[in-house]
């Protein structure tokens, strides 16, 4: 009886190491091989307003290809994207004085041009998080942001400060900090929140947050003191779920919000939430996302499981210009046990 | 057959209870030098804003090595012209006295590890918070698991009488280790950790298939 | 009289290799039982089906009645096994040894009779049994036997790697407490001058099958070899003398004497060479110990 139980045992494991083991090194080592044109996703691409076109970098150096169709020289590429190859046009002598009648300069280029990387694993379900957060001062005695000597988490009634060097609760600042919270109409415990504690950044927003009623928050120290506000949703139907801070240079934005049903929306700086470009869908759980933008028009380009999304809008109103998908070819790699995902940190295991 | 087992491994545990703790000091030295050097706040932000395993990193494969090393000592002996049949002719059950044996190694190992756990915890409370110390306890977690793991799995490989067996054995006893090893981003293994624990269990029945093999004289 | 060990119509293969089939025999109690047999005859082979540790292809072992490979863990208690080489556990001493095996045999354990065994050999109190010589591990060995003092005794080749003395002593200690106690045992053992000081009963296996299962003084009093001149100068040794089943691997030397293996009597012998008319000089009788005896039964190689 024990040995029949031992031996299926084994026999389950052998199965499981075969379906696992297998297709990981046909897809390691087959894949690339056998199906090497087919692999790989879109090349660089980025929206011109100049030209109403998605350029994209699928000739190395011997030119440019327009999703349109069209084909561009380098140096016709370079003066379509003036916002991205400034470096290149300057030394060209070829930037121009204005783009679509705005008066530009490398300096203006360099402050208003943004660059935002979500990654799936960035986002807080698909990665352990320890609990604890930095709150860095947002208006430093110096210039440059300094490291801060708490650490902050939420308990299901309010939020504790520790000191970190004695390893205690701060509980004056604890207090301080969820009293104007409460005030403000916070509910714990806390259902998602977002922040970046690097000091090596221009300036500090704190950390966007989504109470437990799923209203949107903005939290951040000023001078030692907490500094809360409400952000107000004008469609009431829609339900906060994931939000981001961006602490752009060019302070475009507060953060980026999605929602239950994934669609993206912009926090501007006076706290209005506008869907951007009219209901663009990611889902922070399973998408990768790039924004590249400029003072005239982002391109968004989102990774999904079964396509490369791009998108461009308006830096203005975030309205869409245009847009292109490109769904992946024929999917050559074999089906199989494992235990890592490139969309979250966790080690388990999954078939697909 | 504690008493038989006690006798025959008393020293390498021993010697793997010196070496792992001696490693966890080791750790633990580094890390209140560093809490000394840098100030607690700079420890805390390290570990709050880095994606690795800090101050548990060298412990990585110690476990395992120790799991390795305890059943080679537990079970060369018994394979050592063929004293097993000895330890078999005994009048109790197989199944008991494999159990018997194998509970007495995964105890000593888990005294073993069980004192690395309580020399960290103890260490580290005082100065962090136990999101950080839990955390890195929960790292180091299926570390340790690696080493109940390779220690039932050595049983199956060197109770084998048969060569060819014994190196389709190791082939599946390096595939399913490196299943512990297949992260070390800090708690990725969380909600992995019953399967994880329900193979460790299920692996204290495979050297009685090797016991089985040597009853019929399979070599 | 009741039978310790039944072996029922074995059959064994090592691979496609037979060693033996459907043999059967069975050993009563309170003998002691020697198996000889050349190597490669199965010897090791059928201790192992009777320590449990070979699954016979067909065919079964019974101990006390009970089937060896489904026995009750508690009867093993009653079973006492020497494996070759007198293995033991290396890492204990002589001391932790008993110690260890006492505890599986309460109530029947007997300490001073381990321990009288253990003053004669010269070891420290605290020396591992991996420190010792082939001799004195085989003391050690023979000392828990007694200590455990089963009914029955195992021993697979007890006298490879000993020196004379510690033989002698093995044997004399092993005879003697086995006939005093009513033991049964079952051993073999190359060294076949040892086998004859302590046997009651021999079974001489050939390839495949048993030759010979009898009490020792049957061979003893009864196999003798006889041998006489051929007058005439033959090459090969008369058909009629290999046909007959009586006479036992004759051969013929190259001088022309005629050597002949039988339980024969010597005028019996005679009678049949004249009517096989073989002619022969005077016929010579020898007396055999057991080496002479299995070599005549089983052949020269």
């Amino acid at each position: 009886m024990m040995r029949k139980i031992a031996n299926i045992i084994l026999g389950i494991l052998i199965v499981m190491l075969v379906v696992w083991e297998l297709p990981w090194l046909y897809n390691n080592y087959a894949v690339s091989f056998l199906h090497g044109d087919e692999i790989g996703g879109q090349p660089f691409t980025l929206y011109s307003g100049l030209a109403d076109d998605f350029i994209q970098n699928t000739d190395g150096s011997q030119g440019r290809r327009g999703v349109s169709g069209k084909t561009y020289t380098v140096e016709e590429a370079d003066s379509l994207l003036p916002f991205f190859w400034t470096t290149q046009l300057v030394n060209a002598g070829r930037l121009p004085d204005t783009i679509r009648g705005f008066a530009v300069s490398p300096q203006l280029i360099r402050q208003t041009n943004i660059n935002y990387h979500r990654r799936a694993y960035d986002t807080h379900t698909n990665r352990p998080n320890c609990g604890l957060w930095l709150l860095l001062e947002s208006m430093p005695k110096r210039v440059n942001l300094e490291d801060p000597d708490d650490a902050f988490r939420f308990t299901t009634e309010g939020i504790e400060f520790l000191n970190m060097n004695t390893n205690s609760l701060k509980p004056k600042k604890s207090k301080l900090f969820t009293d104007a919270l409460v005030k403000k109409g916070f509910a714990f415990p806390i259902h998602e929140l977002d922040g970046n504690s690097d000091t090596r950044k221009d300036y500090d927003e704190g950390y966007l947050l989504i109470d437990h009623n799923r209203k949107m928050y903005h939290m951040k120290m000023t001078a030692g003191q907490p500094y809360v506000k409400k952000i107000e949703l004008v469609d009431e139907t829609v339900v906060p779920r994931f939000v981001f801070v961006t602490e752009f240079r060019s302070r475009c934005l507060r953060g980026l919000m999605t929602d239950e049903n994934n669609v993206l929306y912009a926090i501007t700086p006076d706290y209005e939430v506008k869907p951007i470009g009219e209901g663009i869908h990611f889902d922070p759980t399973q998408n990768n996302m790039m924004i590249m933008g400029n003072m005239l028009d982002w391109t968004i380009r989102i990774t999904t499981a079964e396509a490369e999304e791009f998108y461009a809008v308006s830096a203005f109103d975030y309205s869409l210009l245009k847009s292109f998908i490109a769904p992946y070819g024929s999917d050559p790699y074999l089906p199989g046990l494992h235990f890592t995902e490139t969309i979250d940190r966790w080690v388990k295991p999954r078939f697909n | 057959m504690f008493y038989k087992e006690w006798i025959k491994t008393r020293w390498a545990l021993l010697f793997i209870l010196i070496v792992t703790c001696g490693y966890v000091g080791y750790e633990l030295l580094n890390f209140l030098r560093a809490i000394g050097a840098m100030g607690g706040a700079h420890i805390w932000i390290a570990m709050i804003t880095k994606d690795e395993p800090m101050f548990v990193r060298h412990l990585q494969y110690l476990p395992m090595v120790a799991g390795i090393a305890l059943a080679c000592v537990q079970f060369f002996p018994e394979m050592y012209h063929k004293c097993l049949k000895l330890t078999l002719h005994l009048p109790c059950s197989h199944l008991r006295m494999m159990f018997q044996m194998l509970g007495f190694g995964l105890c000593a190992l888990l005294v073993c590890f069980g004192l690395n756990y309580l020399i960290l915890w103890l260490t580290m409370r005082s100065s962090l918070a136990p999101e950080l110390y839990g955390k890195m306890l929960l790292v180091a977690l299926p570390w340790y698991l690696a080493g109940f793991a390779a220690y039932l799995l050595s049983a199956w490989i060197i109770l084998e009488g048969s060569w060819a067996r014994r190196i389709f054995n190791l082939v599946v006893m390096f595939l399913c280790l490196k299943v512990f090893y297949l992260s070390s981003f800090p708690d990725a293994y969380v909600p992995f950790l019953p399967c994880l624990i329900v193979f460790v269990l299920a692996c204290v029945l495979l050297p009685w298939i090797s016991i089985d093999r040597f009853k019929k004289g399979i070599e | 009289m009741e039978n310790v060990i039944e072996c029922i119509n074995l059959t064994h293969y090592y691979g496609k290799r037979k060693i033996y089939e459907n043999l059967s025999f069975s050993v009563p109690k309170g003998r002691i039982l020697g198996l000889l047999g050349k190597n490669g005859t199965g010897k090791t082979t059928t201790i192992n089906l009777l320590s449990g540790y070979l699954q016979p292809r067909s065919g079964e072992c019974r101990i006390f009645g009970q089937n060896v490979q489904t026995m009750d863990p508690a009867l093993r208690k009653q079973i006492g096994l020497l494996i070759e080489n007198h293995v033991q556990y290396q890492f204990m001493n002589i001391e932790q040894i008993e110690r260890f095996y006492a505890r599986f045999y309460p109530g029947q354990w007997r300490k001073e009779a381990y321990y009288e065994l253990m003053k004669k050999l010269k070891v420290a109190p605290g020396q591992r049994i991996s420190r010792m010589s082939n001799g004195q591990r085989s003391q050690v060995a023979l000392g828990l036997l007694l200590a455990q003092n089963p009914e029955l005794l195992i021993l697979d080749d007890f006298s490879v790697g000993l020196d004379p003395g510690y033989r002698r002593l093995f044997v004399e200690y092993l005879r003697d407490w086995a006939h005093s106690e009513g033991k049964t045992v079952f051993l073999t053992s190359h060294i076949i001058q040892d086998l004859e000081r302590l046997v009651d009963d021999c079974i001489i296996m050939d390839y495949g099958s048993i030759l010979m299962q009898c009490p020792l003084n049957h061979i003893n009093d009864g196999f003798h070899r006889f041998h006489c001149q051929l007058p005439e100068r033959l090459s090969d040794v008369p058909a009629p003398l290999l046909n007959d089943k009586q006479f036992y691997h004759p051969a013929l030397s190259l001088t022309g004497e005629l050597e002949l293996y039988s339980f024969l009597e010597k005028d019996e012998v005679e009678h049949r060479l004249q009517a096989m008319n073989i002619p022969h000089g005077p016929l010579s009788i020898d007396n055999l110990d057991l080496e002479d005896a299995f070599i005549g039964l089983t052949g020269k190689y």
